[in-house]
């Protein structure tokens, strides 16, 4: 078990995936949380929505995941940027997420990073 | 004993990975000046490696991957240790084999067990593996940790503040 490569899948919103962002790098460790919009069962292609940002997630890794389109699913894994800035997240792992309140989770994400940006000060 | 000896405390992962290490047998913990011996974490599974006698896999809670090893040898113990019983009747090994069959890649789990150092590095011996099936579990013990942690903190200070005004008093009398 490679536990010294694996980085940890940051959670993020869909929204703050824009070329500007920290976290829009090549093989940054993402994890995004998004509505199905499109499956593509030949390119394992799956577009997630959500506050009218959207994204690819190459699932062609994932197994025992069954896809329906305006589900909530969220992934982990490598974010793929190509040259015109059009961007894939490689999936790792997924997980359907059905009943998920996106208010909480932007809430608990807002005050995790105000938490680890505390820790990182008390450290420095 | 330090009333978290032997309480899982709920930590986050970049929290339990950057736990100080006492060098005491067995290794103990400390954070915010409390000894922390177990943890208790909750994220999702990144990672699976089942061996004979055990079962390694990386627990991610976005903030950090916790190396987590839940030992599935009771059988060989209980072997040397005890001819009368049956492995196949043992309660310990049946649950720890069940638990194991819950830990599946992409699944959000709630494990709790031991802090324990491998070859420097730490990880947890899980005592035992919930699968959580709410996907607000997450965010909310998220929440529960930071206020516990925030509380904890002040508490420290006060307590600190209290034991330094504590310490002043006792140095003015003694110099009376």
């Amino acid at each position: 078990m490679a536990s010294s490569v694996l980085q940890p899948g940051v959670p993020v919103t869909l929204q703050e995936l824009e070329p500007s962002s920290e976290s829009f790098r090549q093989g940054a460790s993402l994890r995004v949380t998004g509505v199905l919009q499109s499956y593509d069962l030949n390119s394992a292609i799956a577009v997630i929505q959500d506050g009218g940002a959207s994204l690819k997630v190459d699932t062609q890794n994932l197994r025992e995941i069954s896809f329906r389109t305006n589900s909530t699913y969220q992934f982990i894994g490598e974010l793929l940027i190509k040259p015109d800035n059009d961007a894939v997240l490689q999936a790792r792992v997924g997980r359907n997420v059905d009943g998920i309140d996106l208010n909480l989770y932007q809430q608990s994400l807002l005050i995790r990073r105000q938490y680890e940006a505390q820790l990182r000060s008390r450290r420095a | 004993m330090d009333s978290l000896h032997l309480v899982h405390v709920k930590l986050l992962a970049a929290d339990l990975l950057s736990l100080a290490s006492r060098h005491t047998s067995p290794p103990s913990f400390a954070r915010c000046g409390r000894t922390v011996t177990r943890a208790e974490i909750v994220g999702v599974v990144v990672s699976r490696d089942r061996r004979e006698k055990f079962l390694r896999f990386l627990v991610d809670d976005g903030t950090g991957c916790v190396p987590c090893v839940l030992w599935l040898n009771h059988h060989y113990l209980n072997a040397t240790s005890s001819s009368s019983r049956a492995p196949d009747s043992d309660p310990t090994a049946e649950m720890a084999l069940r638990m194991s069959e819950v830990v599946s890649l992409g699944t959000l789990l709630r494990v709790r067990g031991r802090i324990v150092l491998y070859r420097g590095a730490i990880q947890i011996a899980v005592r035992d593996v919930l699968l959580e099936k709410d996907p607000n579990v997450e965010d909310q013990a998220e929440l529960g940790e930071e206020k516990i942690w925030a509380t904890a903190l002040s508490a420290s200070k006060v307590l600190c503040n209290a034991s330094a005004a504590a310490s002043r008093s006792i140095n003015a009398y003694v110099q009376k």
